[in-house]
């Protein structure tokens, strides 16, 4: 009954036949049952709407695209099926994601008009997406006799992705030397005897020297042949841990940066011919095995644009790091505010044998330029806390600075609480920055690089805490 | 008797306007075309059977004579599912 009157002229149509046959009967007058005739013969031999077959295929350029760029989605829809009057199309965008300003505005693109039969509809509008990893699943279809007002509606499976990645940062110039390096050249800071353009030394010439190599002034001072030795930079294994836990960021904005910062620091070392793998820990584990290359890049690219706030039991600390999927005594670079509880897991790292460098999201900044809005898996900002170590600001670390007074307490009158309130909110602050100088204390005590970034200098002009 | 018979008709005729302006913007010229023919010999022939059953039923002095032919289209369309579903 629903299919057969759910359009509101079917149902006006209904009830002006049910009206005028009622007062048929009720006068005993064939003419009113006469001219319910014509409505009620178009409500009943409405056929309904054949059955659609339609092929929809969705293509996105760029699929990788930075944040906040337009990404141009293009659809194609093939009837292979018979020609249909009217077909409206629904396209509902990504959670976070706008339509261009040049497609319209709202939360989906639309579209109504005829496709002939064996014809191929071509739809594209842009969007503009924040960081995170966006899928399509289908399209909101509705098939409609425009005359007999009937109508089908349907899902057509045109599934899509798109990655928008943070923000571009220009990476740091910086030499964190890995335990081991690759016995190839490369970009790293870390310079060890071999092949390469500097004067390193000289030793005894061995067989197998190059004749070009001997110094022949030292050969002649010292009465023995001498070659010489020069030193290159060579590529190192580098892995990246972004920390994705919720409980670590007291804001969406720092988290931002941090996804940003890692992003930055892994293509920078891949620029230098260097083996990176990147983790993502936190909701969940994921990672890109150490690689270089220009489809690793974009590995990486996907996993620092998917990477989304979360919790999970196991993952509360580090303890649980699966740290044997980076090459041993490689540098392991983490991205985190580090909280105090995660002091241990990050020496015992260290004791493992890598090499290990932090990169310090500053708790205290607030990261104004990353404050945009998020995709899924985000959250607001000045939504998170940090219950389990102080790295918040305004965490509650000397009692709850926002609980309401006792009744009876002194001093109960509304502007002391308020002023009783700030200080304990710069008590917090206070005892915060304190906590986290003593973490970076510990780091660099047990000989790890220490970076601390509060998003006010360029990133780029990072340097490690000496 | 005649008058009264059309109603309906215009009824019809009425809601099938308003549908047109409604979606007009949605149409191809062809559609446009299809339901304008389709409509004007709907409402036409919606005519022509109401007052013809209207004056039948004064003829024979029965007025349920319309009613029969409601009944006689209501079986024709079940006849009709029935097969489409079989």
């Amino acid at each position: 009954m629903k299919a057969l009157l759910g359009e509101p002229a079917r149902l006006a149509a209904a009830l002006a036949a049910a009206a005028l046959m009622s007062l048929g009967i009720a006068l005993a007058q064939g003419a009113w049952l006469a001219a319910a005739l014509p409505l009620a013969a178009w409500l009943l031999l409405a056929p309904g709407p054949p059955e659609p077959s339609l092929v929809a295929t969705r293509s996105v350029e760029p699929s990788l695209a930075r944040a906040g760029e337009p990404v141009l989605v293009r659809i194609m829809i093939e009837n292979r099926g018979p020609t249909l009057e009217l077909l409206r199309i629904r396209d509902g965008l990504p959670p976070g994601a706008a339509l261009d300003e040049a497609d319209g505005t709202g939360e989906d693109f639309s579209w109504a008009g005829p496709l002939e039969g064996g014809a191929t509809l071509e739809l594209h509008y842009a969007i503009r997406c924040p960081r995170g990893l966006f899928r399509y699943a289908e399209l909101a279809c509705e098939l409609e006799l425009p005359f007999w007002a009937r109508r089908r509606s349907f899902t057509l499976p045109c599934p899509g992705r798109v990655a928008a990645e943070p923000i571009s940062l220009a990476p740091p110039a910086l030499a964190l030397a890995g335990g081991s390096v690759r016995p190839f050249s490369g970009i790293s800071g870390v310079k060890r005897p071999g092949e390469g353009a500097e004067f390193h030394g000289t030793r005894d010439y061995s067989p197998g020297d190059r004749l070009r190599s001997l110094n022949w002034r030292a050969g002649a001072l010292w009465g023995q042949a001498v070659v010489n030795v020069f030193e290159g930079e060579r590529a190192v294994d580098l892995g990246v841990i972004l920390d994705c836990r919720a409980e670590a960021y007291a804001s969406a904005a720092q988290f931002e940066a941090a996804c940003a910062a890692s992003l930055a620091l892994a293509e920078g070392f891949l620029d230098g011919a260097n083996r990176v793998a990147y983790m993502r820990y936190g909701a969940e584990l994921s990672w890109v095995p150490s690689g270089s290359g220009r489809e690793h890049r974009r590995r990486v690219r996907r996993r620092a644009s998917a990477a989304a706030l979360g919790d999970h039991a196991a993952f509360e600390r580090f303890d649980h790091l699966p740290i044997s999927i980076f090459p041993p005594r490689s540098l392991v670079l983490f991205v985190s505010p580090v909280l105090r509880d995660d002091l241990r897991s990050l020496l015992s790292v260290k004791a493992l044998g890598y090499e290990l460098a932090v990169l310090r999201m500053n708790p205290d900044a607030e990261f104004a330029a990353f404050a945009t809005p998020r995709g899924p898996g985000a959250v607001a900002a000045g939504t998170l806390a940090a219950p389990g170590g102080l790295g918040a600001p305004g965490s509650s670390v000397a009692g709850n600075p926002a609980a309401p007074d006792e009744p009876g307490t002194p001093g109960g009158s509304a502007a002391p609480k308020s002023a009783d309130s700030t200080d304990m909110q710069a008590l917090a602050k206070r005892m915060a920055r304190v906590e986290g100088e003593l973490i970076v204390a510990r780091l660099r005590r047990s000989g790890a690089i220490v970076l601390d970034w509060d998003g006010r200098k360029p990133f780029r002009n990072l340097r490690p805490i000496l | 008797m005649i008058a009264v018979a059309l109603l309906g008709s215009a009824a019809l005729a009425m809601i099938l306007s308003f549908r047109y302006l409604r979606l007009r913007a949605e149409l191809s010229q062809a559609a446009r075309r299809a339901y304008l023919r389709r409509s004007a010999a709907f409402v036409a022939l919606g005519a022509i059977a109401a007052s013809t059953a209207a004056a039948l039923s004064a003829l024979v002095a029965l007025p349920a004579a319309p009613a029969f032919a409601l009944a006689l289209v209501a079986a024709v369309v079940f006849m009709r599912a029935l097969g489409e579903r079989g």
